[in-house]
Formats: C-alpha cells, structure tokens, sequence
C-alpha cells in the first residue's frame, strides 16, 4: 500500500473536504460525483438528470462554504449515523464522511446516544480538519440502512490505513 | 495545517465558463439558505411563528429553509423581512480587470438652514390704505388681478415657510412676471 492522492472537493481555512479512498485505491464518493455530475447516476432512482446536476452544483457549492466558513448551510444538512460516521443531507441524497488529522488516527468526537439526544443536531466545533467522504446513497427509507453505515466504516478503515504508510 | 494544492474540485469548476456559471448559482442559492437561517435564528422566531406571520404552512417554511427547489428573490426579501430583516443585494467584480460598480449619481445634499427661505410672485387684491402703521396692508393671490391703489402691481414676497412670516416685500408698477424669483439662502 502506498501514499495516495485523495480528490479534493473543496479546501480552507476551516476544512480541506476529500474523497475517501479505499484499499484498491478506489473512491466510491468519487465515482459517485462523476456520474451525478453529468446526470448518469443510475442508482439514483428519484432525480432526473438535470435534478442530478443541480443537486451536484449545490453540494460543490456546500463543500466549498464548508471549507472556508466551518459550516454548512442549515444546521439541519448533517447528522451523525453512528460511530463518528456523519453525513451531509441534501434532498433524497446523502453523502457519509468522517475527520480526521491525517495521521491515520480516529477518534469518533461524540457518542452517539448522546448526539442522538440533542434536537438541534449541534455542528461539532472541534472537528479535525480533513473531512473524508465515504459513501453516497439515495435515502429511501425513514433510516439509513445499517449495511449503508457498514460500508462507510470500512471505507473509513481503510482510507485511514492509506494515511499510515511510511 | 493546509492541504495541498492539487486542483480541488471546485477550482476544476471555476476554471470553465459553464462550470463558472453552475458554480455562481448554487453558491447563490447556498449563501441564501445560509442568510434565511441565520436571520431566522437570530430573530428567535420559529418555524410556526414564521409560517404564521407569511401567512404560509409549515411546510413550506421547511422547504425554504433546507434550500429545496429554486427561491424567488421576493420569497427571499419575504421571509428575511418577516424575520426582522431586509434583503439588501449587491455584486462584486469575480475576475481580473472587471471594473467594481459605479455607485449611482447622488444629488448634493442641500445645506441644512434653520429655516428656509423662498421667494415667490404673488399679486395683490386688495389694499387698504391708512391702515395700523405707515404700511399698506395687503392680502396676497395667486390667482386675481393686483391693484394697490387702483394701480396694477406686481407683488414679490421672501417669506419664511416655515413660519410663513413675511420678510420683505417689493412693489413693481411693471408688466406682470410669470416665474418664482430665486434668491439666495441665508
């Protein structure tokens, strides 16, 4: 395994906001932008295309007000699923992530039973500074399904393990 | 701590004209979710209280505040005005060498006397003579003929507005004037 070079969505100030990458150096987030970009994402059964664009310009756009302001737009636009694995909420799409300082170490910042009893969703203040995209889904049903955050934490456990390396 | 300075992705967008259009909209219609949100925290109004004062669900407060769908800019100006705010635009120049914009011609100020003074031509009807003090009385019109002693006049008058006393007074024996005589304040 060696160093990678992770796409980077957008960097600031606050956050530098990066596709996760995976052992086989793959990059589901990555991927998954490049169709929704061009309205091709085949697996997103509720956005035509130009919805497919649209919602794509908005989380660029988001990305980008995440990186040099620390926030995103509506306090209700994140939402930690479990175990320090949150997500970016926009329409039907989410987009899981997780920080990190780049050392390969992670520490989830809150538990989330107790991030499960706030109802305001707070914005961690003390987030590290690389945000790391895992997964993109559709959220079809009223919760996100386990398998959706499993995958999320083994993108992250790998991703971390790129960070690793000498 | 910094990242490097590989090509981000929002770089990559600017770097075309389209991706430099789409990019202006969605960052618009990002810093406008922002500003609703922040205008309506800070107002310490909710959501019901909102939807009450527009006059509209829920719902569709709901919806304007998690930015879903495109916002008119009189929707934005409502709900930011409903919140205690008014929506003020402006733009800025986004490339190299494009000019900022002109501020719009201003009128001068004019200068705050204490009490402004004008004058006017007014016509006198009617006058009686031999009257309290060596001065004729007089009665001032717009609209009627002036005579001062069976004689036509022209009457000018500097008076103060605000008070409506009469400062000075001239006579003419001439051909009517049709124009309000400036003068000069203080």
């Amino acid at each position: 395994m060696t160093k990678v070079e992770r796409r980077i969505i957008a960097a600031g100030d606050q956050f530098a906001v990066e596709c996760a990458v995976r052992t086989d150096l793959s990059s589901p987030v990555s991927d998954f932008l490049d169709t929704v970009q061009v309205g091709t994402a085949d697996h997103v059964e509720d956005l035509e295309p130009d919805e497919q664009i649209e919602w794509f310009d908005w989380f660029t756009a988001a990305c980008e007000a995440l990186a040099d302001n620390g926030t995103l737009p509506h306090r209700q636009d994140h939402n930690q699923l479990l175990d320090g694995i949150w997500e970016i909420k926009h329409g039907v799409l989410r987009v899981s992530f997780f920080d990190t300082d780049g050392t390969g170490e992670y520490e989830p910042l809150i538990d989330y039973d107790s991030y499960s009893r706030f109802t305001t969703r707070p914005w961690p203040e003390d987030f590290c500074y690389y945000l790391r995209l895992t997964t993109a889904f559709e959220k079809t049903t009223p919760k996100t399904p386990p398998a959706e955050i499993e995958l999320a934490k083994t993108v992250r456990t790998e991703d971390l393990e790129h960070d690793r390396q000498p | 701590m910094t990242a490097s300075r590989r090509q981000s992705l929002v770089e990559e967008r600017d770097s075309t004209r389209e991706g430099r259009l789409a990019m202006a909209g969605a960052r618009a219609a990002v810093s406008t979710v922002t500003l609703i949100n922040q205008a309506l925290d800070t107002s310490g109004l909710n959501r019901a209280e909102l939807a009450a004062i527009l006059e509209v669900t829920p719902g569709r407060v709901s919806q304007v505040l998690n930015g879903d769908g495109n916002l008119r800019v009189s929707t934005i100006a409502r709900f930011l005005r409903a919140a205690g705010y008014r929506l003020k635009l402006t733009a800025e120049p986004a490339d190299a060498g494009i000019a900022p914009l002109r501020e719009p011609a201003s009128r001068r100020p004019k200068p705050k006397a204490a009490a402004p003074r004008y004058a006017a031509l007014y016509t006198v009807t009617t006058v009686t003579d031999g009257g309290v003090g060596p001065e004729p009385v007089v009665q001032l019109s717009r609209s009627h003929p002036a005579r001062i002693l069976d004689r036509p006049v022209n009457y000018f008058v500097v008076l103060d507005m605000d008070t409506g006393v009469v400062e000075h007074l001239t006579v003419h024996e001439a051909a009517p004037v049709a124009v309000p005589v400036p003068v000069s304040h203080g």
